[in-house]
């Protein structure tokens, strides 16, 4: 009896890995486009998106059928992201939603030398936006990208990023806010043409 | 509202994420504000242009390299997952055979699960009893080991 449980067991893996497979192939162009704005180039953004694809597959038991794949593989591979930077050490351990234990808020990134992905930074070429995302601290990156590229409400953005709505807010807040500065240092003309163009 | 509060609810102003009064509130001060005005138009050209971006072409083969990954994946995986139920099988066979061969070591087990005696035995069994403790009676009587038991 606990071969044929056995037996049965391995029938419905191999239905599962093809299931897998099928829903890999249909969700994995979305995927790179989103690793690809994480992380501001080609190589990064496989990489983070293999990673995430094995999770999602070592996972995938806990996949609930009736939620769109590409959702559930976009939040895995956010999170895959952050232990990206935090394995790279470049993720600041102290929150920059909460105020510092001092008692004053955490202040916006002024030195652009010293940002936490530097490298990304460098590797971006011939795009002032790409470039500019890569001058945003990661938690707030993601929250702007889900927002504005991937066209995610605000509640689903906390889904995926395992947050609150509030928290969101602040984050897409402060993101742009980096951003816009980023890029009215470096790319001031390229700011102007953006207002100019609504 | 002034400048402060209003500043900090201009993206969600722009993502349409504000509830209604507050939006309301948010507008009236743009209104009266051009500095804040000045601050919406460009959070909004911002997102506008994150949406204007072009879209990210994957490179050659990878649609092929993901399905490699995620099929060494499985490989790496098999031996254990293969090998998981036929051992649970065998230490499930081994612990029922440990417990059989406890129970029938066991006396004190063994003792309550005798055939029920026959009525007849019991009686000639109290009546050797009767017999052996009367003083005056013939002789010592042999009773059956664990009568006192029963």
């Amino acid at each position: 009896m606990a071969f044929a449980i056995a037996r049965d067991g391995n029938v419905a893996r191999a239905l599962d890995r093809e299931h897998f497979e099928r829903l890999l192939k249909e969700s994995y162009r979305q995927a790179y486009a989103l690793a690809y704005r994480l992380t501001g180039n080609a190589a990064d953004a496989e990489d983070l998106l293999q990673d995430a694809a094995i999770r999602a597959y070592r996972f995938f038991h806990q996949y609930d059928p009736e939620l769109p794949f590409g959702k559930w593989l976009a939040k895995i591979l956010c999170n895959a992201n952050v232990d990206r930077i935090r394995r790279r050490g470049r993720l600041r351990t102290t929150s920059l939603d909460q105020p510092s234990e001092a008692g004053g808020h955490v202040p916006e990134v002024a030195d652009w030398n010293s940002l936490p992905d530097r490298a990304m930074v460098e590797e971006s070429v011939s795009d002032p936006l790409q470039e500019g995302l890569a001058a945003v601290r990661p938690e707030f990156r993601t929250a702007v990208v889900l927002a504005d590229i991937e066209g995610m409400e605000y509640e689903e953005i906390a889904q995926t990023m395992g947050t609150s709505v509030g928290t969101v807010r602040s984050r897409i807040h402060r993101g742009r806010k980096q951003l816009r500065r980023y890029l009215l240092e470096k790319f001031p003309d390229f700011v102007a043409r953006m207002v100019d163009e609504l | 509202m002034n400048c402060r509060n209003a500043q900090a609810k201009l993206s969600a102003l722009v993502d349409g994420e504000l509830p209604g009064r507050e939006a309301l509130l948010v507008r009236e001060h743009l209104l009266r504000c051009p500095r804040c005005a000045q601050e919406w138009r460009a959070l909004r050209g911002l997102k506008l242009a994150m949406g204007q971006l072009p879209d990210v072409e994957p490179p050659e083969g990878l649609e092929e390299r993901l399905l490699a990954a995620v099929r060494r994946e499985k490989e790496a995986s098999r031996p254990i997952r293969l090998w998981l139920p036929a051992a649970a099988a065998a230490v499930a066979a081994c612990a029922t055979l440990a417990l059989l061969n406890l129970r029938a070591d066991e006396p004190a087990v063994a003792s309550k699960t005798l055939p029920p005696v026959p009525a007849s035995f019991e009686v000639d069994r109290d009546q050797a009893y009767v017999a052996a403790s009367d003083p005056f009676g013939p002789g010592p009587v042999v009773l059956a080991a664990g009568y006192g038991r029963r």
